[in-house]
């Protein structure tokens, strides 16, 4: 930058980090955010550490079928003789990877539709306003299911079919945070320079709705953990024999009055990520002042 | 000091805000007496305790507030920490305050009638008949026309003005004691304001009440009231009859505001009080001693609030050691020998020219005119002047000059080519030649952008042949320029404060060398002295670099300070047109001589009334009531 020798180093090195720290720590005396922080964390350390430590080959038949918890399975065998612990540990990481990837996706179509459509206006905000009601208006499964009956299960489709059901509403939001931006006159003055298209939205723009833009990930990522997860259990998602701790509940679902636990320990670990990812939501809401409360949609 | 009963007096007041585990003191022991049938006027810059002083009397006691000590009574009762329900026994009946912002004011859900007779069914007792009745006629004295249907109507449904009368009969109708006024008439345009003050004054005196008028407008103060006080980092630094504190101010303080606010029939340079308030009381010497010119090794004591001749009072050591108003030397603005400075306006080809400029917009279906047949030129090293108030569109001119929006009609010559108007399609150098800077500057600046970032993109982009190291030696040019420590390059603009931050828009202005400045009511939203220090920085700056502007203000004070000639605009019609001091001096055109009338004007009015022999400054604005048409003008 040009101000490397103007101002002393320390000042450059102090100003960016001091505030970060600081936000961390903010953020994490909400109690929302502490507890969100806390369940994502052992969930995360779950799924990614899992899969190494699993005592058992999560995929195969290791014992008889149905067993209760005893000191070689943990938490007894599944209705096919595999051992539910394995399982839960290797089950974890496609429950949060494809939510990620999905989210993602709509996020980088919802960002850039609301972008342009929000400081553009005219008719190309038309347009993406009249297509994005028009998306809205289909119910999220069948939307998902026609696209499912149109290209088959598999991963790849679900992480499509689910980025399509949640770019609408992202583009929704993101167009009403840049509308709120655009008439601020650092973006008349970018404007009356000339600068181009790319540079108002992104440097100009975007960087103002980061908080707006934090809370709707948050919120879509919860939604989408439930949703993929909802879809695995009805077996459009994730397919068996694949370790998913939708898979796990739909598969063990017969087993619920005799041995609870296959169904539960998954339906509990799905339902700490969903709570916990949520309750950031809410803390990210609090921590920027109560700016926009998350829709419900 | 002054004869009669006193109804409201503070005694020895401190109070201080709740910082963490501390507290910030920001009044220090303040004696305020409200005598009965007084307007006192209470001055002083933003962050000097004013408006927490003004809710102290009234016993309120915002949240976080602390009184360290002393009373406030009202007719020698203690109201003073006193419960909210308690206050209720004086709120509205005996204490009546008036809020700036009234448009937060007014409840917008409920209609007119209803917030009107609740006053009188709460205070008066009446029924609600007899309450109805009553505040369609406080209506008609405040003004408003057709009160019987105003009354059925929503706040919304009025202008600024309108909304501040339909308050003034709020707080007025159940004929208080003693009125509370923060800042009633600030953010309403210059007209308006006029026959608001009037209108308050008159009411005021016709009912005898007594009044506390807080404001940082020393010459409104001194037509308006009585006395005045001087308010300084929450002392009370003068104290005495208006006219004789203004004209003849005791503290350098007081000295420095007169002098920082510009004055449309004076061309008296104007001069900004260096540096801020302190954020808090200082009690072991003169609070205002690093900012004053008269500062002395006595001063590093404490203060007292000294009597002094003329029943005056002054916290000053020095006060009658030197006769202090005399003492600075006053540059006469010599304006004529000022470069590009022209005298008929037949001069060099101008920088900038617009010619034939319409600007209609069109809103669901209707189209209304924001500008018509408008042309104006701008030589090099000249400012012109743009006036109006609000919807006089002339924040629409200098957005169709900055290519934000594209005018019906007109053209737009360079330098003497031709440029169009949208500013996608002008080349590179006009987008460089022709730079903007808007009035408020906590939204101009982005909150995301490092000041450095902010400064160097502009240049950057306009001046692609610099390489990092000749940026930045531009770039510590202008700083230089515009008083800006290289320090702040590194900070967000949250950490600047509001001078500061408009000083860093103007850096970003400047920074790529243009022709031409627009600025856009650039000092409106700054405290007087902020905005003094700013014009006095403009002034440098021509004289040093022949910088041309376009400068768009409400403020005929600020006109007169950095203009040369000026437009003079309503409703999207050029109303007159010519040098400042002619136009200001002797006006023309029946708009201008209106707009000159409604700026408080100490030396006339005084004048005036010593001639006449008359008393009370109701008078003042008595003869104003004939003009009263304007704010039904104004669009919603």
């Amino acid at each position: 930058m040009t101000a490397a020798d103007v101002t002393p180093p320390e000042l450059r090195v102090l100003e960016p980090t001091a505030p970060k720290k600081n936000a961390v720590r903010r953020f994490l005396a909400i109690p929302a955010g502490l507890a969100g922080s806390i369940g994502l964390l052992v969930i995360l350390a779950i799924s990614l550490i899992g899969p190494l430590v699993a005592p058992d080959n999560p995929t195969a038949t290791v014992a008889a079928p149905a067993l209760g918890p005893s000191a070689a399975h943990l938490l007894g065998t599944d209705e096919l003789g595999r051992d539910v612990w394995s399982r839960l540990l290797s089950g974890g990481l496609s429950v949060i990877v494809l939510p990620l990837i999905a989210v993602s996706g709509a996020l980088i179509i919802g960002c850039a539709a609301g972008l342009l459509s929000g400081y553009l206006g005219g008719w190309t905000d038309k347009i993406i306003t009249r297509a994005v009601d028009v998306l809205l208006a289909l119910p999220p499964f069948l939307l998902v299911l026609v696209i499912i009956a149109g290209f088959g299960t598999g991963e790849s489709v679900i992480v499509i079919a689910v980025a399509a059901v949640y770019a609408p509403s992202i583009t929704r939001v993101i167009r009403s945070a840049t509308q709120v931006i655009r008439p601020r006159e650092f973006v008349l003055v970018a404007r009356a320079r000339g600068d181009s298209l790319g540079w108002i939205t992104l440097r100009e723009i975007a960087p103002n709705i980061v908080p707006t833009l934090l809370v709707e990930i948050a919120l879509r990522l919860t939604f989408a953990v439930m949703f993929i997860a909802s879809l695995s259990f009805l077996g459009l998602g994730v397919q068996p024999p694949s370790p998913n701790w939708g898979v796990m509940v739909a598969e063990n679902r017969d087993l619920l009055f005799a041995y609870p636990l296959p169904v539960l320990v998954p339906a509990a670990a799905i339902a700490v990520l969903a709570i916990s990812v949520n309750l950031i939501a809410d803390a990210l809401t609090i921590f920027f002042g109560g700016g926009r409360p998350g829709q419900m949609r | 000091m002054s004869g009669g009963t006193v109804l409201l007096s503070a005694r020895g007041l401190s109070a201080g805000y709740r910082d963490g585990a501390d507290t910030k003191q920001i009044l220090a022991d303040v004696d305020l007496d409200l005598p009965e049938n007084r307007i006192i006027g209470l001055a002083g810059e933003s962050g000097c305790g004013k408006s927490t002083l003004a809710l102290a009397m009234a016993g309120y006691r915002p949240p976080g507030l602390r009184l360290l000590g002393g009373s406030v009574t009202f007719r020698g009762e203690r109201i003073d920490g006193l419960s909210a329900r308690q206050l209720r026994r004086y709120w509205g009946r005996h204490i009546a305050y008036l809020p700036q912002d009234t448009a937060t004011a007014l409840n917008p859900a409920l209609r007119v009638g209803r917030q009107l007779a609740e006053v009188f069914q709460l205070h008066k007792g009446m029924n609600r008949r007899a309450a109805l009745a009553a505040g369609t006629d406080m209506l008609r004295r405040v003004g408003l026309p057709d009160p019987e249907r105003a009354m059925h109507r929503y706040p919304h449904e009025f202008s600024g003005g309108q909304q501040q009368r339909i308050a003034i009969a709020i707080a007025l109708g159940p004929g208080p004691e003693v009125v509370i006024l923060d800042e009633p008439t600030t953010g309403l345009d210059v007209t308006v304001q006029a026959l608001v003050n009037a209108l308050i004054v008159d009411l005021i005196r016709a009912e005898r009440m007594t009044a506390l008028y807080v404001s940082h407008n020393l010459a409104l103060l001194a037509v308006l009231c009585d006395e005045l006080r001087i308010l300084y980092a929450g002392q009370v630094v003068e104290a005495g009859v208006a006219e004789q504190v203004y004209f003849a101010p005791g503290h350098p303080y007081t000295q420095d505001l007169v002098a920082a606010v510009p004055h449309h029939l004076d061309d008296r340079p104007v001069r900004g009080i260096r540096g801020t308030p302190p954020p808090a009381v200082v009690l072991d010497r003169c609070a205002f001693g690093p900012r004053c010119g008269f500062q002395a090794e006595a001063c590093a004591v404490p203060v007292p609030l000294t009597p002094r001749p003329n029943g005056r009072e002054v916290r000053c050591v020095r006060a009658g050691e030197l006769a202090l108003a005399q003492d600075r030397p006053v540059v006469p603005a010599d304006r004529d020998a000022e470069p590009g400075t022209r005298a008929g306006g037949a001069g060099p080809a101008p920088l900038l020219a617009a010619t034939g400029v319409g600007v209609t917009y069109t809103h669901a279906g209707r189209s209304m005119t924001a500008l018509h047949d408008l042309s104006l030129s701008v030589g090099p090293g000249e400012v012109v002047g743009v006036v109006g108030e609000s919807g006089s569109g002339k924040s629409t001119l200098l957005r169709a000059l900055a290519g934000l929006l594209v005018p019906r009609a007109g053209t737009l010559a360079v330098n003497g080519a031709a440029v169009p108007w949208p500013v996608a399609r002008r080349g590179q150098d006009t987008r460089r030649e022709i730079q903007i800077v808007f009035q408020n500057p906590d939204a101009s600046l982005n909150p995301r952008q490092s000041v450095g970032a902010i400064i160097d993109h502009p240049l950057r982009k306009f001046r692609p042949d610099l390489d990092a190291g000749h940026r930045r030696q531009r770039i510590g040019e202008v700083f230089e320029q515009l008083r800006l420590s290289p320090e702040l390059l590194d900070r967000y603009p949250a950490a600047l404060s509001g001078g500061q931050r408009q000083r860093v828009a103007l850096a970003r202005a400047l920074v790529a060398d243009p022709a031409v400045v627009l600025c856009d009511e650039i000092t409106s939203a700054l405290d007087v002295s902020v905005q003094a220090s700013i014009l006095e920085l403009l002034g440098d700056l021509r004289r040093a670099s022949g910088l041309a502007m376009i400068f768009v203000t409400h403020d005929l004070g600020v006109l007169r300070a950095v203009a040369d000639r000026a437009l003079v605009l309503e409703s999207g019609h050029v109303r007159e047109a010519g040098e400042v001091a002619q136009l200001l001096e002797a006006p023309r055109h029946e708009y201008t001589a209106t707009l000159v009338r409604s700026i408080p004007d100490p030396a006339a009015h005084y004048a005036d009334q010593h001639g006449t022999g008359q008393h009370g400054a109701g008078q003042h604005g008595a003869e104003q009531h004939g003009g009263g048409s304007d704010e039904t003008r104004v669009p919603r």
